[in-house]
């Protein structure tokens, strides 16, 4: 079939010209010529019959026409008259801002981005008409719209819709190679990305409208059933202290996109049974407790309007009236309830399941283990995943009687669509955009740095605070870069500029910890190179930033290398954090099964015990948790820190999950320490990846580890005895150190010879225990001296000392 | 308008629009105002819950009922008992019966309208034509 382009032979240009005639000057004209007679006539013979007919006449066939035109002309959903005619393939939105003659593809593409969709397509991708169509008309210079459009068609299959929209038309212009691809690109945006936004816009278009307030939908959701309430008896006191929500459920707005919907009809199904009939719906904060608890009464009522059955009025209890109203709590509510058991089925929800029971007396937690069985009250409680832990899994009347609901946070797919709607309802009241890739950071940014709630709420908030943001700032545009703004505040650190912290710290990280440590300079670029290659991994990453099991003798360093590495890593990350950004856990005190409990917690109410490790990683994700002598723990510690290095996160005891994945996690062990020495003493040349393999063999060869363990680390470091040269520079700062806080203090300079720091280095230094002992070694020596330099012979400041060897009394 | 299309268009328009046109006027919108008028009967029957009121037709009023004494014959009290019980599922009837009465009336009142709403729709060309004809009688 032979196609062509022919705008002027469609409904919608009929509907455009008819349109203009019925609505413009030309319609007031002929009104007034075929009126003049009738008037004329009426003036004459006072007979105004002919008149009103002549005015009635008209005003009817103006309205059937409007309605024609309306309806029918300009209707999207009716099937294509003439396939061969591709202008008929397109949206009456595009056609009335075509010319009847158009027949370039350029013509198109403009009426396309000027109609409401499309802008809102281009306005979702970030960039504005005024930028977009001076670029493309060069592209499109010459071609015709007849080709073109052939070319859309293909994607109007993809998108499965009637006919081609601005979607379409846009979608089919961003799969050019060129000038088109490098938009995309300064945009940073895939062209799966830009589908997705024009399957937003056809959902906003056809899902989002607004419902005129007599159409039969909206009465009913008004006025609701009569009757139903004439059955239910009067109850005062339940009345008083609780809030309906049943009433007006069906009245008030209803989500379009609703999540946990399987878990919707999991619990419709408990509601429905005649006994052990209660629910505890629990879940995370911000997953959606209580839309899921009002969702519930929604559809709840819903299938009672259908069925026609009487209504289960849903109320809300109101716990702080009942606890501070009057003496006995207990038997009001002992009275409501029961008169509320045979009047009628009810559902009491208690919003905060876990203050009731834990500010309620005994007696009240009695009232509701009576009620737990009553036959025509449900019972559904609210409580977050600790207090479930705490408070009703561990005591077992209470337990037996609720069915648990646990609302999982939704997966970004279900978050992004709660969001979009979320946007679409603020977007109609303040008419700030926000573009796609803003919601997409809203999402990873929230998951990646939010880590008190959970998905949807957590970045239902965070849209509310960035358009907020953007309100105060009198923009109309919301850009990652605002997002990134409002989630600094929110995590309580500089993200915006994460990325260039991260990279600026690695660049000058090998540096920075030379500054701190001495020697050990194969472990300090293993370290550095590892954490590189730890930033450049691409995609959802499940494990901690990067772990490290450091291996060698001791006090050469080890220690120091962590707290170096906290500081210069993490360090300039929080803003205006005092407390260096390091958990140290010496493994020698849980080398007992029990001491699991101290890292993760307990809730054996005859041990308690608060999770160290789990509440110092929640409160501070960004950290370096250094374990020191990994070999001391206990089975089941480590099988615990193995889990963390494999999956990145652990469920505490009161089932909240940790998240290990910003943290930077190093062990260290004296395995091998003798075997190094020995190595060394026969070799002297010590570095080197054959080393290193021969040192693991060894390791794995006594059975210190296994190699499974060896292997869940990014790397193991090994760490060697300090040269003679590397321990006198360690004396060197140490001493440099003692002297300058002597000169801060006492204004006293002190001059070390080099032969008495040598000395000091020897005496400070052993092979057992490395640098350990320089501290004492100065102490002793070099401090003592000082000091009874000063007692002999008083000083004031800007005196100087002379220490030479033979001072020092070694 | 281009002046050209004055004179090509009226084929074109004549051929396509005005068979279009009848179709919409004779089958398309009436069709469309009956799918309307049954969404509103739908609406208010659900509203006015004819079912659920005859089936609660002589339902005590607002639950308020007197318990029947259990043992022994005591006439008053079963009496008293009695005549509340009675008197409540009365008012219950009497409310129940002016609720279902009032719905019949909004769908009656509903029923005309739309039957009137259609029967003009359908009946105006005929009229169109009659009225056309009784004017211009007065004019020439």
């Amino acid at each position: 079939m032979e196609l062509r382009f022919d705008p002027s032979a469609t409904r919608a240009y009929t509907a455009r010209v008819l349109r203009r005639f019925v609505e413009g000057p030309a319609i007031v004209v002929i009104a007034v010529i075929i009126l003049i007679p009738f008037i004329l006539e009426e003036l004459r013979t006072q007979n105004a019959s002919h008149l009103m007919t002549a005015i009635l006449l008209f005003g009817m066939v103006f309205l059937i026409v409007k309605g024609f035109i309306t309806e029918r002309l300009e209707s999207d959903e009716l099937p294509v008259k003439d396939n061969g005619n591709l202008a008929s393939q397109l949206t009456q939105d595009i056609l009335a801002r075509l010319s009847e003659n158009a027949s370039m593809a350029r013509e198109v593409v403009e009426a396309a981005s000027l109609s409401t969709r499309g802008g809102f397509i281009l306005h979702e991708m970030g960039i504005s008409r005024e930028r977009f169509l001076p670029l493309v008309r060069p592209i499109l210079e010459d071609q015709l719209a007849t080709p073109f459009l052939t070319k859309v068609m293909a994607a109007m299959q993809r998108f499965k819709t009637k006919r081609i929209d601005s979607g379409c038309i846009l979608f089919t212009l961003f799969q050019r190679k060129g000038v088109m691809e490098e938009l995309l690109n300064s945009l940073d945006l895939s062209l799966q990305d830009v589908a997705m936004i024009t399957e937003w816009e056809r959902y906003h278009h056809t899902v989002w409208t607004r419902e005129s307030f007599f159409s039969p939908q909206s009465l009913l959701r008004s006025f609701g059933g009569l009757g139903r309430r004439w059955i239910t008896g009067y109850n005062d006191a339940l009345d008083e202290i609780t809030t309906d929500i049943s009433e007006t459920i069906l009245y008030r707005c209803k989500r379009k996109v609703t999540i946990h919907l399987d878990k919707i009809k999991d619990a419709l199904l408990v509601l429905g049974r005649s006994s052990q009939h209660n629910i505890i719906v629990t879940g995370q904060d911000g997953s959606g407790k209580q839309s899921f608890v009002e969702n519930l009464a929604h559809h709840l009522r819903l299938n009672e309007v259908r069925s026609g059955s009487a209504y289960t009025r849903v109320l809300i209890l109101k716990v702080q009236d009942l606890l501070s109203g009057g003496q006995n709590p207990d038997t009001f509510l002992l009275q409501a309830l029961t008169r509320a058991d045979s009047q009628g089925r009810f559902i009491v929800v208690i919003q905060d399941i876990g203050l009731f029971l834990s500010s309620g007396d005994e007696k009240l937690r009695g009232v509701l283990i009576k009620f737990l069985q009553a036959k025509n009250i449900n019972i559904i409680g609210i409580a977050d995943t600790k207090d479930y832990h705490t408070l009703i899994k561990t005591d077992a009347s209470l337990d037996s009687q609720f069915e648990t609901i646990a609302l999982e946070p939704t997966n970004v797919s279900d978050t992004m669509s709660v969001l979009m709607e979320e946007y679409f309802r603020i977007e109609d009241k303040s008419h700030i955009h926000v573009t796609y890739k803003a919601l997409k950071e809203i999402i990873d940014h929230a998951d990646r740095y939010i880590r008190k709630s959970s998905f949807p709420g957590k970045a239902i908030d965070l849209l509310h605070d960035t358009v907020s943001h953007a309100k105060q700032l009198s923009n109309t545009y919301v850009k990652p870069e605002d997002v990134r703004a409002m989630v600094s505040l929110r995590a309580h650190m500089d993200i915006g500029e994460v990325g260039e912290h991260e990279r600026l710290a690695l660049k000058s990280l090998s540096d920075a910890m030379h500054k701190h440590i001495v020697g050990q300079d194969y472990a300090i670029a293993a370290i550095v190179s590892a954490l590189k290659r730890a930033r450049a991994r691409i995609g959802l990453k499940n494990r901690p930033l990067a772990t490290f099991l450091f291996l060698g003798p001791t006090g050469v360093g080890k220690t120091e290398t962590a707290k170096a590495l906290a500081e210069e890593y993490f360090g300039k990350m929080a803003s205006g954090g005092s407390k260096a950004p390091m958990i140290r856990l010496d493994m020698n005190e849980y080398s007992s099964p029990e001491s699991v409990s101290a890292i993760i917690g307990s809730t054996d109410p005859a041990k308690p015990a608060e999770g160290y490790l789990a509440r110092e990683v929640q409160d501070h994700p960004f950290s370096l948790i250094l374990l020191d002598e990994i070999e001391k723990a206990d089975k089941k510690v480590l099988n615990l820190f193995l889990q963390v290095l494999d999956e990145g996160h652990f469920i505490d005891a009161q089932g909240t999950k940790t998240d290990f994945r910003n943290t930077i996690i190093i062990a260290t062990s004296n395995a091998g320490a003798a075997f190094i020495t020995d190595f060394l003493h026969s070799n002297a040349n010590a570095a080197g990846l054959a080393f290193k393999n021969s040192l693991i063999d060894e390791i794995i060869r006594t059975g210190v580890y296994s190699p499974e363990f060896l292997n869940r680390f990014d790397d193991v470091i090994l760490y060697l005895p300090l040269t003679k040269e590397e321990t006198i520079e360690v004396a060197k700062r140490m001493i440099r150190s003692v002297v300058a806080g002597v000169e801060r203090e006492r204004g006293i300079i002190i001059r070390v010879d080099i032969d008495a720091v040598t000395a000091i280095a020897e005496k400070g230094f052993s092979h057992d225990f490395g640098v350990r002992e320089m501290r004492r070694a100065i102490g002793e020596t070099l401090e003592t001296h000082i000091a009874d330099f000063l007692l002999n012979r008083p000083l004031r400041r800007g005196d100087i000392i002379e220490v030479r060897r033979e001072d020092l009394r070694i | 308008m281009r002046a050209v299309n004055v004179v090509l268009h009226p084929f074109l328009f004549a051929g396509i629009t005005v068979p279009e046109f009848l179709h919409w006027y004779f089958f398309e919108r009436p069709s469309r105002i009956v799918r309307s008028y049954l969404a509103y009967l739908r609406a208010l029957s659900d509203i006015f819950a004819f079912a659920f009121l005859i089936r609660t037709l002589l339902s005590p009023w607002k639950q308020i009922t007197a318990v029947y004494p259990v043992k022994g014959m005591n006439l008053t009290a079963i009496g008293e008992s009695l005549t509340l019980n009675c008197l409540s599922r009365t008012i219950g009837m009497l409310f129940r019966l002016s609720a279902i009465c009032m719905g019949m009336a909004v769908i009656a009142i509903l029923t005309v309208f739309y039957g009137a709403y259609t029967l003009a729709w359908l009946v105006f060309p005929l009229f169109f034509w009659v009225a056309l004809a009784h004017i211009s009688s007065a004019l020439f």
